[in-house]
């Protein structure tokens, strides 16, 4: 894999909202104004760090001629040294001789040399404890001088990153490779490298009291709706949580429907696919340290869109689709439908495939419902399996799990054929699935389904149904309809459903997304300006 | 509630397991004609729908629950609303024990009566639970889902349907159309439901249209069925036939699906509607009446309800109790429906008269 050498753009420190809210108050540390004595400086941050052996210490002076003691704080690892020997130490301990400089400036100087000696291009003074704290563990550089109670904070970042790669779990035959990597930073670049727009929008702003993880939020200022962005921030201004290790946590805690087994929010790891949800009005979350995004609001039909829809034909890209619904609809009900069918209604399965079936069930010991269940328990098992196994192995417990095992498991009459062919194609209909959220609900949706088909037949199958769609239809997501454009039925944009209807009709943005600017297309087919 | 919901909850609370059997009842009388009594049955519901929106015109800033209090007085009003829902809850007994007797017919056979239908309850319960904006969404996603399952008609009507027992058309003569007109226009009850439904519309000048194109949505495959089945069979051999709709599905070889009839019945044994739609109306109007929260205790409603429906759906004892006490209970609906309104716009009148002469 390679490496990415440096961070491409050091970022700005987080904006600091003019009231903080309650959940980016910083823990136990006094909000006192910094003293002008070094020492004293010192003394008042040492309880704050002097149990992070991370954290290093380096005194130096600036000139000769009127020397100034200084300090700089940094953890180790986190700054870019090269950058901290060569646009911070060099200039100030070689260069800083000039006569104006030093104690001429008092209480000004940290201001001055940051304006005339340092060459580096993010910096900003502060004068609280709490800020020094917080801009230590934040990574900051700080530089603190005697006679001044300002104390720069200065971002030099360097990280090892994550090469941009594709993204394993959302591959497309066409369009962009890229996916997101763990930086924020590069995670906004990426999608403001596809949307130069200059409506588009990005709100920082951190969570979690002690992770302090900056979270951004994007969208257009004139396409999303005004009351939906609303709503985002608030939910997350309302989240009071001592960490947000990734963006699931996020995601849980703004959703609407905490209980359900359904994600009321859109995860995507594709850059393009997060530009496309931005320009229906959506709102984007991205959250320093997970690879993905989350979409707000998010319908069911979205978890079946792939961004190489729009790449294709039409006719190719709506021939797919309707495959994944199909294959949703498989991968929920097939082991079901197996069971009603052998036990229930075995009379509508042909004569000429009732016999065999038959026969080979008579073999197996167990009751239809228990071999299904046995099967997929197994199913599910060889899938985690090869989900948490490197590629290769991952692979090759795949071939084991689905192969040897199923052919030993009908040898050892543990399983009748047809049980096993019903498990392992339900098992592949799920990877049909383009959004790795909707293949694991379709994995534990068959529980239930397997019992009320156990237990009703087809009767207690489609019910079962009935209700999956009576919930789904109850669904909200940031407090827009989940089946929309389904249920309620929004007949334009079912243009874009179960179908991809042709680019060129789609002229305007989804009727069920609330959206300041409805047109994305001009009506005679030319587009944006000219 | 949007009107095209509405229009989709009315075409939801017509069609339920009645249809099964809709053209043996309507060819009985009218023989070759019964299509035509289809529709001129569907005449009834129309009335009704145009009585109901009428009123709801006079009072659009209220419910059923204070229109009625406000025309009859808080006891008399209330007393109408109690009688209304318990209507209601009648017609979901009787939908539960019909479907319930069908499925175990048809489909599960082993299972007893009571737990099909306590099954075909709670699932009702859980659906009328997730209140009247998503039981019109239900009602409309499954009239899309189901909208497929109608082409399949026409399977038939390429292989073993002959026009020439149509004919000749009216051949069985005026009284006898209208006697079977009458006798499928019970087919078209529970539009009663729309006194409570009315109001919860936003766009209340959109009802009736809303609501006369979901009952042509409603005749027209009524209609289309019938002729299919009379035009398979013939209308004395349709007489034979308990489920004549099923007999068709059975009757035709579909390539791959063997047994068509079967499956049709699997896709039709959530469409209960009718006992959802009800359910959740009478549980609206009793939680307003008591003046209750909705959010505490309308699924207390709801439950007390249809335990009672459940009840009320256990008297039966064989499906040919379930079918005498269908149809004396089918006859309940033009009375109510009709009268209800009817009863109504009198009491604004003779209302509106006082205010005058105030």
């Amino acid at each position: 894999m390679r490496k990415m050498p440096k961070k491409p753009a050091a970022p700005p420190p987080a904006p600091e909202p003019a009231e903080k809210p309650k959940n980016l108050q910083n823990i136990n540390i006094p909000d006192i104004t910094l003293p002008v004595s070094l020492a004293e400086k010192q003394t008042l941050l040492k309880p704050h760090i002097e149990r992070s052996h991370d954290i290093v210490n380096r005194p130096f002076t600036i000139g000769a001629q009127q020397p100034v003691e200084a300090y700089a704080i940094y953890i180790n690892g986190v700054i870019d040294t090269d950058a901290f020997n060569a646009s911070i130490l060099r200039p100030l301990m070689i260069y800083g001789e000039d006569p104006q400089s030093a104690g001429d400036q008092g209480p000004e100087l940290p201001e001055y040399i940051a304006r005339t000696l340092l060459t580096v291009g993010l910096f900003r003074e502060i004068d609280r404890l709490a800020d020094l704290v917080r801009d230590i563990y934040d990574g900051m550089l700080i530089i603190m001088l005697e006679g001044s109670s300002q104390v720069l904070s200065i971002d030099i970042h360097k990280a090892h990153l994550r090469a941009i790669e594709e993204p394993v779990s959302e591959r497309g035959l066409r369009g962009s490779k890229e996916g997101f990597i763990e930086s924020l930073d590069v995670n906004i670049s990426m999608v403001r490298r596809r949307l130069r727009d200059p409506k588009l929008v990005v709100k920082k702003t951190v969570m979690g009291q002690r992770t302090r993880t900056q979270v951004a939020l994007l969208y257009i200022e004139d396409i999303a709706d005004p009351n939906i962005v609303k709503e985002v921030e608030t939910r997350l201004n309302n989240v009071q949580i001592d960490a947000v290790v990734a963006s699931g946590y996020i995601e849980q805690l703004v959703q609407d429907h905490p209980w359900t087994v359904f994600y009321q929010h859109r995860v995507t790891e594709k850059p393009d696919k997060a530009v496309m949800q931005i320009l229906e009005g959506r709102v984007l979350i991205l959250v320093d340290g997970t690879p993905s995004s989350i979409s707000a609001p998010s319908l069911f039909v979205e978890f079946f869109q792939a961004p190489g829809d729009y790449y294709e034909r039409t006719w190719i890209a709506s021939f797919i689709r309707v495959l994944r619904y199909i294959a949703f609809f498989l991968a929920v009900s097939t082991s079901a439908m197996y069971i009603a069918v052998v036990n229930f209604q075995p009379e509508l399965i042909p004569q000429e495939l009732l016999v065999p079936i038959a026969r080979f069930r008579n073999q197996v010991p167990f009751a239809v419902v228990l071999e299904v269940l046995v099967l997929e328990i197994m199913m599910q098992l060889v899938i985690e399996a090869g989900h948490h196994l490197p590629g290769n192995v991952g692979q090759t417990v795949g071939v084991v799990g689905g192969i040897i095992m199923g052919q030993a498991a009908i040898t050892a009459r543990f399983a009748s054929p047809a049980a096993v062919i019903v498990a392992s194609f339900s098992a592949m209909c799920t990877f049909v699935l383009p959004s790795p959220g909707m293949a694991l609900i379709s994995r534990v949706l068959r529980l239930p389904m397997i019992l009320a088909a156990a237990s009703f037949g087809a009767v207690g199958f489609a019910l079962m149904w009935l209700i999956l769609i009576t919930h789904m239809t109850s669904l909200t997501s940031v407090g827009v309809p989940y089946m929309s454009p389904l249920s309620p039925t929004r007949y334009r944009d079912l243009k874009d459903s179960i179908i991809r209807y042709f680019l060129t009709s789609m002229k305007d943005r989804p009727v069920s997304i609330p959206s300041q600017d409805k047109v994305r297309q001009a009506k005679q087919g030319v587009t944006g300006n000219q | 509630m949007t009107s095209k919901q509405i229009g989709f909850m009315i075409l939801g609370t017509l069609v339920g397991i009645n249809f099964l059997t809709i053209p043996r009842t309507a060819s009985e009388w009218a023989q070759q004609d019964a299509w035509i009594a289809v529709l001129i049955g569907a005449l009834l519901p129309l009335v009704v729908l145009v009585l109901i929106e009428r009123l709801g015109r006079q009072f659009p800033e209220m419910d059923f629950i204070q229109m009625s209090q406000f025309l009859f007085g808080k006891i008399a009003g209330s007393v109408l609303v109690i009688l209304l829902c318990f209507h209601m809850i009648i017609g979901v007994a009787r939908e539960i024990a019909r479907f319930a007797y069908v499925e175990s017919t048809f489909l599960l056979p082993a299972t007893p009566i009571w737990a099909i239908s306590l099954l075909i309850l709670l699932v009702s319960l859980y659906v009328a639970g997730q209140g009247a904006q998503v039981v019109a969404r239900i009602n409309e996603l499954l009239f899309y889902l189901y909208l497929p399952a109608f082409f399949l008609i026409v399977y038939p009507l390429m292989t073993v349907a002959d026009y020439t027992y149509l004919l000749p058309v009216g051949g069985s003569g005026i009284g006898s159309i209208a006697r079977s007109a009458f006798d499928v226009s019970l087919y078209f009850g529970r539009m009663e439901f729309l006194m409570v439904a009315y109001f919860m519309v936003t766009r209340k000048d959109e009802v009736l249209k809303a609501g006369a194109v979901a009952l042509v949505a409603v005749a027209v495959p009524y209609m289309l069925f019938t002729a299919v089945c009379v035009m398979v069979f013939g209308a004395e051999d349709l007489q034979d036939q308990i489920t004549p709709i099923l007999a068709m599905f059975k009757s035709v070889a579909y390539p791959i699906l063997e047994r068509m009839d079967l499956l049709f019945m699997v896709a039709w044994s959530v469409a209960f509607r009718p006992a959802f739609n009800l359910l959740c109306m009478s549980g609206y109007s009793l939680t307003r009446l008591l003046n209750l929260q909705k959010r505490k205790h309308y699924l207390m409603i709801l439950t007390v309800s249809g335990t009672a429906a459940y009840l009320l759906s256990s008297i039966p004892r064989n499906i040919v109790d379930v079918i005498i006490y269908s149809n004396w209970q089918g006859f309940t609906h033009p009375i109510v429906g009709l009268g209800y309104p009817l009863l109504y716009h009198l009491a604004a009148r003779i209302r509106g008269g006082q205010k005058q002469n105030v």
